[in-house]
């Protein structure tokens, strides 16, 4: 390969990588839209369910045994879904915008044992691929 | 009637930790972080403490610590309920003085199973 093939496959690849930090910024900021819009979906779903909650609580003291209050449980393990949905997106956010910085500052890629890359990005907090009732253990 | 401490940085989630626990006929404080409850454990004693993992200020773990430090929580039952599941983390829940590890989302009918177990 000679010197002008060289610059003109490494010229595209730095072009590429002056591309990808705003357009990984531009995802953190759709993320976080995301999230507004779930957290106050989520919100008003809290709201309705709490006026509906009340109302069937107050017809009846034996509410929990009966097929309303079966959903009632359900649709509360389901509701749940704004908290792990919340944390999983902040994680996301939070390799972006570590993934971006790495994209502005290279030098930070060269540790010798990659650890400073491998450190600033957030640990997986949430483990869950559906809503199924998580385990229980008692020491 | 006995109280429970409820922590989370959740609002829907404390809503309906709270819900739950009320129903169950148990009187309920929340609190917003380790930090806020770690403020308001001081100067009252409760029957349970169930707190969440991540959170802002001060996580759950740090929380248990910290009450575990109190003469006054030295044998409280402390649940620690959270999206995290794996060993390394309930092994440090464990070692801070946790009694038990639930993993989100929780079923209300089973969180109050879980609560009538080991509250004192």
């Amino acid at each position: 390969m000679n010197s002008s093939s060289i610059s003109s496959v490494a010229a595209p690849e730095s072009s590429v990588i002056g591309s990808v930090a705003p357009q990984l910024r531009l995802a953190q900021s759709e993320l976080t839209r995301v999230q507004s819009i779930i957290d106050d979906a989520s919100s008003q779903l809290m709201t309705s369910f709490d006026v509906l909650r009340e109302g069937i609580v107050q017809r009846s003291d034996n509410w929990v045994g009966t097929p309303e209050g079966q959903a009632i449980c359900t649709a509360m393990t389901a509701l749940q879904f704004q908290d792990m949905v919340g944390q999983l997106m902040s994680g996301v956010s939070n390799r972006i915008h570590v993934a971006a910085q790495l994209l502005d500052s290279p030098e930070a890629v060269g540790a010798p044992d990659g650890s400073s890359t491998a450190a600033g990005f957030p640990r997986e907090v949430v483990a869950q691929k559906d809503i199924t009732v998580g385990d229980i253990e008692l020491f | 009637m006995q109280s429970i401490l409820a922590v989370d940085d959740s609002k829907s989630i404390r809503q309906m930790v709270a819900f739950t626990l009320k129903c169950a006929g148990y009187d309920v404080i929340e609190a917003e972080d380790g930090a806020d409850a770690l403020q308001k454990a001081k100067g009252r004693t409760v029957n349970l403490v169930l707190t969440d993992q991540n959170m802002p200020n001060l996580d759950g773990i740090s929380l248990v610590k910290n009450l575990r430090s109190m003469p006054s929580y030295a044998t409280t039952p402390i649940l620690i309920l959270t999206t995290e599941s794996s060993d390394e983390m309930k092994s440090k829940g464990r070692e801070a003085g946790a009694t038990g590890w639930l993993v989100k989302p929780f079923d209300p009918n089973r969180l109050v199973e879980i609560v009538k177990k080991v509250i004192r």
